[in-house]
């Protein structure tokens, strides 16, 4: 059965296991094309597992396995290439980890040189394209040479978005973004955020529920491997229909 | 969480002082336009008091959201607790307005009466819901605002026929003013109702 048109993700019975432990019990949700879906839940409940089966990450782990559906654009990321599903989606992580030894430009540039890219001025649209759209051209245009680990936190994590943006995914995974940086730099990226899904389907990793809130459409509730509520996230934060999601909600329970 | 349970438990205290005075002004109106100085300075004195505990509860409201965040169903009582307490201070108002005026002749006290008993009523049912047991409470309130807008007509019709007599033209327009403050009142304790069942269950609902 075909997801919505609108859906770009649909996941059905996910489950996926680190040995034998079970950290995701079948899940099933659809993220909307173009919008902010929150993955909330306390440490431990598969946040980050979930994110990390949608482009092939998990499976990456040697006592790692997986179940289940998962379809972008309708066809099943396990028929695909892993390295095209990585480009597709692609990942921003809790730290900023910008490659120490690159300047700010080939740390943009170097998903396209490892894809066979030369020509320069092709390179230098792209660097300058992702850098704007990760609101930081502005900051670094006249130091691209400088060592990317020369930025502050907050810039290194918009310099990782741009480096996730310049190959052209369709899809930006956030495990927390924002959890390493001071609040200043947390709201810069909250905005691009809100930015980015005007051309990206955006998921986002969070433990800051109020982040979830000011960011996201969307909303999943996990708790302990399972996806105990989904809905648009003005209707989970007003009225949640689950007494768990309630509970964490409203700080009762984590 | 700790710190906003304080804050929310210290703003329900405050809501169910306000529901007592709005309750206390409406019990007292009627005997202060019959002439009741004693009581017409008590609302009066309730009718202030209201105000500051209404700004009062508007300001821990607002540091609530501000401080805290609230969601779900703490979100609702907030949001709905600001609304209610505008209202209650609103009722205060509306029995300070009837405690003001001064009549000769009584005209329509029997269903003014009935009104206020109505009223003090729809009181009670609201305060019950206030402390947890939201059963019923739309219904209970519907049937008797319902009471309220036949017995407002009524008053208006005793109005009509007073006013043929030139001499009682100004007590007829008391009474009718007196029942439409009592009918609004009655109007403003249904939206708290509704809000109650907001905050309690999440859905919205119209009473009226």
């Amino acid at each position: 059965m075909a997801g919505h048109a609108t859906d770009k993700i649909v996941v059905r019975n996910l489950n996926a296991w680190y040995g034998d432990f079970q950290a995701l019990k079948n899940i099933n949700l659809s993220i909307k094309k173009n919008t902010i879906t929150a993955i909330l839940g306390p440490s431990g409940c598969g946040k980050s597992t979930f994110i990390r089966c949608l482009n092939r990450l998990h499976e990456l782990r040697s006592d790692a396995k997986i179940e289940g559906e998962i379809l972008l654009d309708g066809k099943s990321v396990f028929n695909m290439d892993p390295v095209e599903v990585r480009r597709k989606i692609g990942m921003v992580f809790q730290r900023p980890n910008p490659f120490p030894t690159m300047s700010i430009y080939d740390n943009v540039a170097i998903g396209l040189k490892l894809n066979g890219v030369r020509d320069k001025k092709a390179l230098d649209r792209v660097v300058e394209d992702s850098l704007k759209k990760a609101a930081l051209w502005d900051e670094v245009k006249d130091k691209l040479n400088m060592p990317g680990t020369s930025l502050s936190g907050g810039q290194q994590q918009r310099l990782c978005i741009a480096r996730a943006i310049a190959t052209n995914p369709e899809v930006i995974l956030f495990d927390e973004p924002t959890s390493a940086l001071d609040p200043i730099s947390a709201v810069k990226i909250e905005d691009l955020l809100v930015d980015l899904k005007g051309n990206y389907t955006v998921v986002i990793v969070t433990h800051n529920i109020q982040q979830a809130g000011r960011v996201s459409d969307y909303v999943a509730f996990f708790w302990m491997g399972e996806l105990v509520e989904f809905g648009k996230t003005a209707e989970v934060f007003e009225n949640p229909k689950e007494e768990l999601t309630e509970a964490y909600l409203t700080g009762r329970i984590g | 969480m700790k710190a906003l349970d304080l804050k929310l438990d210290k703003i329900k205290d405050e809501i169910l002082k306000l529901h007592e005075m709005a309750k206390d002004a409406m019990s007292l109106c009627l005997d202060a336009m019959y002439g009741d100085e004693e009581k017409r300075r008590a609302v009066s004195e309730i009718e202030k008091e209201a105000d500051v505990l209404n700004t009062d509860v508007d300001n821990d409201c607002l540091m609530a959201v501000a401080l805290y965040q609230p969601v779900a169903r703490d979100l609702r009582f907030v949001a709905s607790i600001m609304r209610m307490s505008a209202n209650y201070e609103r009722i205060t108002d509306l029995a300070d307005k009837i405690a003001k005026f001064r009549v000769k002749k009584r005209i329509g006290e029997d269903e003014l009466r009935l009104m206020q008993k109505t009223l003090l009523e729809m009181f009670d049912v609201v305060i019950e819901a206030l402390e947890g047991n939201t059963e019923s409470l739309r219904e209970k309130l519907v049937e008797k605002d319902d009471l309220l807008d036949d017995l407002y007509l009524k008053v208006i019709q005793k109005g009509k026929e007073a006013m043929k007599n030139q001499d009682d033209i100004n007590d007829a327009l008391i009474a009718i003013f007196s029942a439409k403050h009592l009918e609004r009142s009655g109007d403003i304790l249904s939206k708290n109702g509704a809000r109650i069942i907001f905050i309690e269950e999440g859905r919205r609902v119209w009473i009226k």
